[in-house]
């Protein structure tokens, strides 16, 4: 592989300008000043001291987590179970599977939205609207093919159908097999999804805001409702969801590195 | 009563036999070889025994024993996959120690059985390594190793070798009839390899679209086939009909000739005491120890297997040879 | 075969959640779509085609998406190239964070660009300085097709770069021993071998592009003439609501999702994938 220096600083100087919005929020966090000059003012903790004092800022990252930890026990133990029976036991109902997991590609959170308002906003006696559990439900098929795509990888690489002969053939029932096979091999699919399920969770904002609102205050939508202010107060709520997400998107590097050392 | 024995086993898929008729017993302490072409049923067959797939008709019985009621576990049945199937999240010593497990071994006694096994399959540098870190040869001895450490009644190997490349098949091979002579198990092998057949049987039986064809002793199947469909199968052989042996040799016969082509020699010139004619080589293999020779005899195309000495140069392409057989070694097929 | 038939179960809860939350609400949106004025009619896809209000807004959305997919992929192609030649360390890395930059939507990216590009942004001051422009209207179509751009092309990086190893190292050489010429080696070699992952890559970013409402929302507010951004104004907005227009002017905007994806699978389909 050449790594000539032209190339090196191409892409060097490519790396900072993805960084540069970051940089740019960041600055903004911690500037005292910055209208009118290419560089801000000054600089001070004082934004970050105001936001943590705030009783939003608590209640707002609060609900993020809580909304995203209610949100990653309900995925994992609706999809996990489900992918691996599928591709183990269902090959048909696989096939559907697959399609419905990337169902939200094609349509568009707004869309989905739309017709989980219809369906649970009262129109059939339902209410669910204004509370966090149509979230946790509603992520799940969004989340889906973030467990699906990793999991599926790790399963075709293994013989599926001979593993369970042989466990059979031991006299191991399947979910024992399941549970002592199967799931510890695809473990970091599993972890994979769970961290990108997070990371959905906390930067969704059209369900949040359109299903359940000021109900049920979401970091998104506190930096919604903190737009129109001075700006300084948004940045460091978003410098601190932004190290949220960086350190769970690393942690998912780290693993898939660790998967590509281990093939 | 044979060890294991066979009744009337068939199978269908569809309105497709799959097999049919299948009969078979095993003594105790025998290696069966099924051999047969790829899409013979033999690996169908394999698994009926195991009981990962039922039969239409049929008994088998192991120990006495009707096993076909009963699950895999609970025959006394041990296999080992072609694609090893070995746990890829488990060590070497775990997936040993997972099998024992299953039977309700614990403790002191579980681990004891476990480095017995390591150490009869020489695995012992390897014990803690996964399946992903370990070479092919040594995935089939792991998988050979979590078989037999089950002391299972019958031993079920699914073309154990095919997977492997030439080297380390034949020392497989090897350690297969070394460990069978020490421990003295039983098992049903299928392989498609002809040669690995002869090599690794006490008995084999030859399959073909779902019936077994002839089974006997190595030496039998090989030397005396029963059919035209065996003999073309086991051994590299020569297939004269009627009319083709009276035009090359002379000789009237109501059946095919099936001429070894070990039992073909080649003389400078004609011996009348034995059946000859004269020929042409035309192709020259040097196989190792056996040189290969086509004669073109009369317009008909012969295969003769010569030792290779030394002292006997090979023949150049085109010479004039007349090809000599014995009529106690022509056999003859019925059918 | 001794499988275990209680296995159906664990299917079941995701197969519910599906129905109740993915299938049903979509199914409802369908047929609300065809519902005006409480009965059966195709009136609110009749008022759609005819409002240039609507139409003025399908457009902008098709274009705006069709520029910023051109440009994910004119910008991503040639990185990932560069990317294919660092070592792996380094390629992860820089994966990762283009997985961020994909997922940084909404009020982050917004603001942010806000910030560097707004009225008094550092970035407009510099250029004004630099006498490069007038002026910049981050709020305006432009600035959208800039903020667009930006999560664009770390898709388009993380969706092209895995497709790029079917051009192997064996092939480049092979082509360069028999004195193949880079340009004709894209064009007769390269692309070609490329075309259906590139197709496969162009659709899942027009798709991002037209599906996207927080960025635009957060960047313009309700008045961007965007159709994600009026299915939320028929929806919740404070002056129009009209749920049943919301709903039709959603199909159509599913419809110009699903349409390019059901072509690009059955074109490769019939065609068969290349192989390396």
């Amino acid at each position: 592989m050449r790594l000539d220096p032209l190339r090196l600083g191409l892409l060097a100087v490519l790396f900072a300008v993805l960084f540069l919005p970051i940089v740019a929020v960041g600055l903004n966090a911690f500037a005292v000043e910055w209208a009118g000059s290419v560089l801000p003012v000054g600089y001070t903790w004082g934004w970050f001291a105001q936001m943590v004092a705030d009783p939003r800022f608590g209640q707002a990252v609060g609900n993020s987590l809580i909304l995203a930890l209610g949100s990653l026990l309900a995925s994992s133990l609706t999809c996990v179970p489900a992918i691996l029976a599928a591709h183990c036991y269902y090959p048909k109902l696989d096939r559907l599977l697959g399609g419905l997991v990337v169902l939200p590609y094609a349509v568009p959170g707004i869309v989905m939205a739309l017709g989980l308002l219809r369906l649970y906003a009262g129109n059939y006696g339902i209410v669910l609207t204004g509370s966090p559990w149509l979230l946790i439900f509603g992520y799940i098929p969004l989340g889906a093919s973030l467990y699906y795509m990793p999991m599926k990888s790790s399963l075709n690489a293994l013989a599926v159908q001979d593993l369970l002969e042989a466990g059979y053939l031991l006299g191991v029932g399947d979910l024992k097999l399941q549970w002592r096979v199967i799931l510890p091999c695809v473990r970091q699919g599993v972890v994979i999804g769970l961290i990108l399920n997070f990371t959905l969770v906390i930067s969704e904002f059209v369900y949040a805001n359109l299903l359940v609102g000021g109900l049920f205050p979401t970091m998104q939508i506190l930096m919604y409702v903190l737009r129109g202010g001075s700006g300084h107060l948004l940045s460091v709520l978003i410098m601190v969801y932004f190290v949220i997400v960086l350190i769970a998107t690393t942690l998912v590097s780290l693993i898939v590195m660790r998967r590509k050392e281990a093939l | 009563m044979s060890f294991v024995q066979i009744r009337d086993l068939s199978k269908k898929f569809g309105e497709t036999a799959v097999f049919a008729d299948i009969a078979m017993t095993i003594e105790q302490g025998e290696v069966c070889v099924l051999v047969g072409p790829s899409g013979c049923g033999k690996t169908t067959l394999l698994r009926v025994m195991a009981g990962l797939a039922q039969p239409d008709t049929g008994s088998i019985r192991i120990a006495g024993r009707d096993v076909l009621g009963l699950a895999p576990h609970q025959r006394g049945i041990a296999m080992v996959f072609q694609n090893y199937a070995l746990f890829p999240n488990m060590t070497v010593a775990q997936n040993i120690s997972f099998a024992l497990e299953q039977q309700g071994k614990r403790g002191a006694d579980l681990a004891q059985r476990v480095a017995a096994m390591i150490d009869l399959m020489e695995l012992g540098p390897r014990a803690n390594a996964r399946p992903a870190a370990l070479s092919g040869g040594q995935k089939q001895r792991v998988a050979l190793a979590r078989a037999l450490a089950l002391e299972p009644q019958l031993l079920l190997l699914d073309e154990p070798l095919s997977a492997l490349d030439a080297q380390i098949r034949k020392r497989l091979q090897v350690e297969f009839k070394r460990l069978q002579a020490r421990i003295g198990f039983t098992a049903v092998f299928v392989t498609h390899d002809q040669e690995e057949a002869l090599i690794l049987g006490d008995r084999i039986a030859v399959m073909q679209s779902g019936r077994i064809l002839q089974s006997g002793a190595p030496h039998e199947v090989y030397g005396a086939p029963a059919s035209r469909a065996v003999a073309g199968f086991i051994g590299n052989i020569n297939i004269l009909e009627p009319q083709t042996v009276r035009h090359v040799f002379g000789q009237v016969s109501q059946d095919a000739w099936a001429l070894h082509p070990e039992t073909i020699s080649l003389s400078p010139t004609p011996d009348a005491a034995k059946i000859t004619a004269p020929g042409e080589s035309t192709d020259r293999r040097l196989l190792g120890s056996t040189v290969r020779y086509s004669v073109l005899v009369q317009g008909v195309s012969l295969s003769v297997d010569v030792l290779s000495r030394p002292s006997l140069p090979p023949l150049a392409m085109g010479t004039r040879v007349f090809v000599e057989v014995n009529p106690a070694d022509v056999r003859l097929l019925t059918d | 075969m001794t499988k275990n038939h209680w296995m159906i179960l664990a299917l079941a809860p995701l197969f519910a959640v599906l129905l109740l939350f993915e299938v049903l609400p979509l199914l409802a949106v369908v047929l609300s779509s065809f519902s005006r004025g409480g009965s059966w009619s195709l009136g609110n896809y009749g008022e759609l085609i005819a409002s240039g209000y609507h139409r003025n807004a399908y457009v902008t959305s098709a274009w705006l998406s069709v520029l910023t997919t051109v440009i994910g992929m004119g910008f991503a192609l040639p990185i990932c190239r560069l990317l294919q030649r660092v070592p792996s360390g380094l390629q992860t890395m820089i994966l990762t964070y283009s997985n961020i930059g994909a997922n940084f939507t909404g009020f982050p990216l917004a603001f942010a660009f806000i910030i560097m590009f707004g009225l008094s942004g550092s970035f407009t001051l510099l250029l004004k300085a630099a006498g490069w422009i007038e002026d910049l209207n981050i709020y305006s179509i432009g600035g959208l097709v800039l903020v667009y751009s930006y999560f664009q092309i770390c898709l388009g990086i993380l969706v092209i770069f895995p497709s790029l190893s079917a051009i192997t190292v064996e092939i480049e050489e092979a082509a360069r021993l028999l004195g193949v010429s880079r340009v004709t080696f894209w064009r007769r070699i390269g692309l070609p071998i490329l075309a259906p992952s590139l197709i496969g890559a162009a659709v899942l970013l027009f798709a991002n592009a037209m599906g996207t409402y927080a960025t635009a929302f957060a960047l313009a507010g309700g008045n961007a003439a965007l159709v994600t951004i009026h299915i939320g104004e028929l929806v919740a907005g404070d002056v129009f609501s009209d749920p049943n227009l919301a709903d039709a002017l959603s199909m159509i905007l599913v419809v110009t999702l699903v349409v390019p994806i059901l072509v690009e699978q059955l074109w490769f389909k019939r065609r068969g994938r290349h192989a390396a």
